[in-house]
């Protein structure tokens, strides 16, 4: 901004809600007094519709270059005043507002003349930091309305398709040669028919909606950020997209290397499905999980009961050997006990096992040394996660848990979101899951992905942290520190230099106070800014 | 006149300043000697500013952001966290209180919590009594 600052300050009385308790003209007159202000006055409602144009109308006739508002908090009001002051011809981001409702009127009611003081001071403040704003610029980068999703599973299918519904180019890249990934195990099953029917559907849809898919391919390297990535693959082709939805899966734990002479749920599904009825049938779970390090894998408890209700149908014995039970589906504890009734016998078991000549034998804790006979001995094998996820993550710097799932920017709040905007995770690659919950994640994850593609423009906001390239000696604790990967050192014409990408800077500021050569400034709280607000407060009069 | 502390408030955007925008949405009356300086996050509040606040007179800082987990910013919190306690070493070997600086989490939706806090803190800064004295009754 040109020439000096001119600062305008408009104090609200928000009809009684604040004047009743704040000393409006005493606010206004102790502004006055302050250096660089060369405009105060009072309004009932600053916020009216009439207000805002006289402020408006002010701007311009005192040709006021910031402007500090005294009224309510900023986090409801800001964006109105900001407008204003777009509409009076000057930038936006000159505005600092003061809330003297929230903190003064409203809470300090028995003390009138604290509270003015209070707002007067908060006003000091606000001037203060006022004379030292900057004009900022809000950017608009345009979307590619494309989306690649990585993997080829349940997950990455279910996305795939529910985008190009929608109307997105859509692309899978997928690392084996086939599409389906652990529901292409559980194909030929038998007991679970839902998953062939699942997969058909799946594929039929993806390939009505022009879906492209990729096989035997992988993720070389990403650059760019939400709203245009560009995602180089393993066959030398690029692709761009405006979201990258990740959805790598889990892989069964191998049963042969956990219990001699075992085979895996897997295994037992396909000699289900080639007919087999065995007569005498056991079920060891939780192998090759809830190990320490490894958590429960939640679906194998309901897949081996499934097994079991199946060879009781087909007039064998099923026992299942279990540490604890876990039927938390929809469904599965009416299903429990429909195989209690069924005769499926449950034994629990919480240490070794011995399968030799025909029997199993173990002790259980409630009914002692026992002895099974046992034709087959099926381990409910848990779910690990993919061997991609570490690489992945790497190339897309997106954070993965203590278990080596990938882990979502928040629980609750952003489930299937990560942190760095325009990337998203569904299905097991995030932790191991049932069908359901894979269909409903995929589908989650592209309705995410398409509230992005569905625009033609992202507005990045311009408060973010800009490195001082002169200063900054590329020490990388920026970097470091940085969760949204947005500060990188690189060597800019032959010189270490630390960037921070606006695009994926989140404007927290936490970086500008690692940077040992006061490199960074936050911008909208440059530590001027903060620091002016400090001195006008304490280095006034009080 | 009876004395009250003068008092620096950092309130991350997204939780404590909000938590303070509760306090007074739903009146809840606490002492007035605190002043908020927003910042978006509490990772922003640089132990120096702290130190500064003291230098200029400030008889008490607290910083206040989101509870563990729930930064806006992942973990701008956790970070301040170790700034503020560095801060706090700094502040005894010169020997001021260190009490004088509070870190706190306060959530968007603890109005109560806000103003109950700023006036303990508030009242406890009354006991110590001006920044000056720290050096000679401690
Ligand atoms: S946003 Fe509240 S502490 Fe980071």
């Amino acid at each position: 901004m040109k020439g000096a600052p001119r600062i305008g300050v408009f104090v609200c009385r928000c009809g009684t809600n604040i004047a009743s308790v704040v000393d409006v003209p005493s606010v206004v007159s102790s502004a006055k007094s302050l250096g660089k202000v060369v405009h105060v006055e009072e309004n009932l409602f600053s916020c009216s519709e009439s207000a805002l144009e006289e402020i408006a109308r002010t701007i311009r006739r005192e040709c006021l270059n910031r402007v500090v508002v005294a009224a309510c908090s900023p986090r409801t009001h800001e964006p109105i005043f900001q407008d204003t002051l777009a509409k009076a011809g000057i930038n936006p981001y000159l505005l600092e507002m003061v809330n003297i409702r929230d903190q003064c009127s409203w809470v300090h009611k028995a003390d009138p003349v604290e509270a003015t003081r209070k707002a007067s001071e908060l006003v000091r403040m606000g001037v203060a930091k006022a004379s030292l704003l900057e004009p900022l610029e809000v950017s608009a980068v345009p979307v590619e309305r494309k989306a690649v999703v990585v993997g080829g599973g349940t997950a990455g299918l279910r996305a795939a398709a529910d985008l190009a519904s929608m109307g997105f180019e859509t692309s899978i890249i997928e690392k084996s040669d086939r599409l389906g990934g652990t529901l292409l195990s559980y194909r030929e099953a038998g007991v679970d028919l839902e998953s062939k029917a699942v997969l058909g559907n799946l594929i039929r849809s993806i390939e009505d909606n022009g879906v492209v898919v990729r096989t035997g391919c992988t993720v070389e390297s990403v650059e760019g950020s939400v709203g245009s990535f560009k995602v180089l693959l393993s066959n030398g082709e690029s692709l761009v997209a405006g979201a990258i939805i990740l959805t790598p899966g889990g892989s069964a734990v191998a049963a042969s290397q956990e219990v001699e002479r075992a085979i895996s749920s897997l295994d037992f599904d396909r000699m289900l499905g080639g007919g087999s009825s065995p007569s005498h049938v056991s079920f060891i779970q939780c192998v090759g999980v809830r190990n320490g390090d490894r958590g429960c894998s939640r679906f194998c408890c309901l897949k081996s009961l499934l097994q079991a209700l199946e060879v009781r149908r087909r007039g064998g014995e099923a026992s299942i050997l279990y540490r604890d039970l876990m039927f938390y589906q929809r469904g599965a504890e009416e299903l429990y006990r429909e195989a209690c009734e069924a005769g499926v016998r449950f034994f629990r078991c919480d240490g070794p096992i011995v399968f030799k000549g025909g029997r199993l034998r173990f002790s259980s804790p409630i009914d002692g040394e026992m002895s099974l006979r046992t034709d087959v001995l099926v381990a409910g094998v848990g779910i690990v996660p993919s061997d991609s996820i570490p690489e992945l993550s790497r190339i897309l710097k997106v954070p993965m848990s203590s278990e080596g799932f990938f882990l979502e920017k928040h629980p609750k709040l952003a489930p299937v979101e990560f942190a760095t905007d325009g990337i998203f995770v569904a299905g097991c690659a995030q932790y191991p899951c049932d069908l359901r919950e894979t269909l409903m994640q995929g589908s989650a994850a592209a309705a995410k992905a398409a509230s992005i593609l569905s625009r033609k423009m992202l507005q990045t906001s311009p408060l973010v942290c800009v490195v001082d390239e002169e200063r900054c000696r590329a020490c990388g604790e920026c970097e470091a520190i940085c969760k949204f990967g947005a500060a990188r050192v690189s060597v800019e014409s032959g010189r270490k230099v630390s960037r921070i990408n606006p695009a994926l800077c989140k404007g927290c500021g936490t970086c500008a106070v690692s940077c040992p050569s006061n490199a960074i400034e936050a911008r909208g709280f440059t530590g001027r800014q903060i620091d002016e607000a400090i001195a006008a407060l304490l280095g006034g009069t009080g | 006149m009876s004395w009250s502390p003068r008092i620096v408030a950092f309130c991350c955007n997204w939780c404590a300043y909000a938590g303070a925008d509760l306090a007074g949405i739903s009146r809840k009356q606490y002492s007035p000697d605190t002043r908020i300086l927003r910042v978006m996050c509490s990772g922003r509040v640089d132990p120096a500013m702290v130190l500064r606040c003291f230098e200029q007179g400030a008889d008490g800082v607290m910083v206040l952001g989101c509870h563990p987990g729930d930064c806006h910013y992942l973990s701008g919190n956790e970070v301040a966290e170790g700034r503020i306690e560095s801060a706090g070493e700094t502040l005894s070997l010169l020997g001021i209180d260190r009490r004088r600086l509070l870190l706190k989490w306060i959530s968007a939706s603890e109005g109560d919590l806000f103003a109950r806090t700023a006036s303990e803190f508030a009242a406890m800064l009354r006991e110590l009594g001006p920044l000056g004295g720290d050096s000679n009754s401690s």
